[in-house]
């Protein structure tokens, strides 16, 4: 019954990935990485998340766009989202008044 | 990187964390009781306290007849019979109201309109606060064990009632055989005293012993049909020749009374039939001695025809037995073919008889594939008609 909380991380860069990985390292959780939107959204089909972890600027499929997808799918309408980002935090006020979901937060990306 | 970003981001974490594992727990708690509720046995509705119907399980719609759809947002009382009282209600919204349990009964009434009992626990679900929020209602359906409790009652009325109709049989036969027997010994005493032989106060002994034989063979009959012992056996029979028999029975009767006896054969009918004589003779003997028996003036008549069958186009030998007698009150027309019962007790003193002739005559006009019935008239007269199959000689 106790398996591990997961969590999905989606970044399209490595290195933010594994910066990423490095901060939820004192968890006791099992980390999903995914590169792409596409890769995030496949991720969902195989395992039950606690939280994912989004980047806002992907190429392809942006954070937010990712996010859209999340919150239409019946298995993942629930889940809590954080966005990190390197944008200005007048954008970053603009995206949270577009995207008014529950569980979502903003978090400034000064990660790399 | 900055550390008191990546402990704020942390931090959050953790919090969805906590949020998402007390999330599973409330879903696998949810989803235990759902299920109690779902596989339960006895029906489970949840009301709000409007009394809207909010949840109900697979029982109830099982037991109801109705979808989960057609009941969810409706009232408890589309399940109402109009069966139980206004009072059950009332109590019922009495205890509610101030914070109680109910129990009790419902007769109610199912989507195909069928009715059935319910034993019924409904109470109040409270929040946190203490606040009611819903009412749960937890059922059972009883109509089996209702039904058996009932069936049960009838049973014992029906006993009671054969018992009753038994004893008051036994209280008139007693009595029917008593008369005679008085008769007999005064008859013996006289005989005894006088010690010369006295033609009338024989005669008169033996009409006494007649009548006991008549009787003690219409018990025997009664007990014969009772176990239906009967056997028939089918020969020719020449239907003149069996009025002539009768007509010569019940010539001094008739004489006694000062009645007129007609008898009447149609031309249509067979001169030879295929019949269980003894019984057709019986048959009609009974319903001519009854006939007999209640008329103090005027005619009997007998009248035997063909009628086409009203179910088939068999033949019917159709026999009316008429008199000009006191009649049968419409009401007590079906109880004279009941068992020990006359029409009248009071009747029974001034007519004598045990009220087996009309029973014995239905039995066996049914044993042999026919019916009896009777047309009635207080003070004008009864006629009582019975059709059976005609088989003619081949």
């Amino acid at each position: 019954m106790n398996a591990l909380q997961k969590i999905l991380i989606v970044d399209d860069r490595k290195e933010n990935l594994i910066a990423l990985r490095q901060v939820l390292r004192c968890l006791d959780v099992e980390v999903v990485e995914a590169s792409s939107g596409n890769a995030a959204l496949a991720a969902t089909l195989d395992h039950r998340f606690a939280l994912a972890i989004l980047d806002v600027m992907m190429p392809e499929m942006s954070g937010f766009e990712l996010a859209e997808h999340l919150r239409n799918d019946e298995n993942t309408r629930l889940l809590p989202i954080i966005f990190i980002t390197a944008a200005y935090p007048d954008e970053k006020k603009k995206y949270r008044e577009t995207l008014c979901v529950g569980d979502s937060a903003g978090q400034g990306k000064d990660l790399s | 990187m900055k550390p008191y970003a990546s402990e704020i981001l942390l931090a959050k974490v953790k919090i969805f964390l906590e949020l998402d594992s007390q999330r599973q727990e409330l879903k696998r708690s949810n989803l235990v009781l759902g299920r109690a509720v779902e596989q339960s046995p006895v029906s489970v509705l949840i009301t709000d306290t409007d009394g809207v119907i909010q949840q109900v399980n697979p029982k109830l719609c099982e037991l109801t007849g109705y979808s989960p759809g057609e009941l969810i947002g409706q009232n408890p009382r589309i399940l109402q019979s109009g069966e139980t009282s206004p009072e059950t209600y009332r109590t019922l919204w009495d205890t509610l109201l101030s914070g109680n349990a109910w129990r009790g009964m419902f007769h109610n009434k199912r989507k195909d309109g069928s009715l059935f009992w319910e034993q019924a626990v409904i109470s109040p679900v409270r929040n946190d606060e203490g606040t009611v929020i819903q009412y749960v209602a937890v059922k059972e359906d009883i109509s089996d064990r209702i039904r058996m409790e009932q069936d049960l009652q009838r049973a014992r009325e029906d006993a009671e009632c054969a018992g009753q109709a038994k004893l008051r049989f036994l209280q008139i036969m007693s009595h029917e055989l008593r008369t005679p027997l008085n008769g007999i010994l005064g008859t013996l005493q006289i005989l005894e005293y006088d010690k010369v032989y006295n033609a009338e106060l024989t005669t008169s002994a033996k009409q006494a012993l007649f009548s006991m034989i008549d009787i003690i063979d219409n018990m025997l009959e009664a007990s014969r049909l009772e176990s239906s012992e009967l056997s028939f056996a089918q020969a020719p029979l020449q239907l003149e020749l069996l009025l002539a028999t009768l007509g010569r029975m019940f010539s001094v009767a008739v004489q006694n009374k000062g009645l007129h006896l007609r008898m009447s054969l149609a031309d249509d009918l067979p001169r030879w039939i295929l019949t269980d004589a003894t019984h057709l003779k019986q048959i009609i003997a009974h319903l001519m001695s009854n006939a007999i028996k209640f008329t103090e003036q005027g005619t009997v008549e007998v009248l035997l025809n063909q009628e086409s069958g009203v179910t088939s186009d068999r033949p019917v030998l159709r026999i009316d037995v008429r008199d000009t007698g006191i009649g049968i009150d419409p009401e007590k027309q079906q109880l004279v073919f009941a068992l020990f019962t006359q029409g009248d007790d009071s009747l029974t003193r001034l007519h004598g008889g045990i009220g087996l002739g009309l029973t014995l005559t239905k039995r066996l006009v049914e044993l042999m594939g026919g019916t009896i019935g009777l047309q009635s008239c207080v003070g004008s007269g009864t006629t009582v008609t019975v059709r059976l199959p005609l088989v003619q000689l081949p």
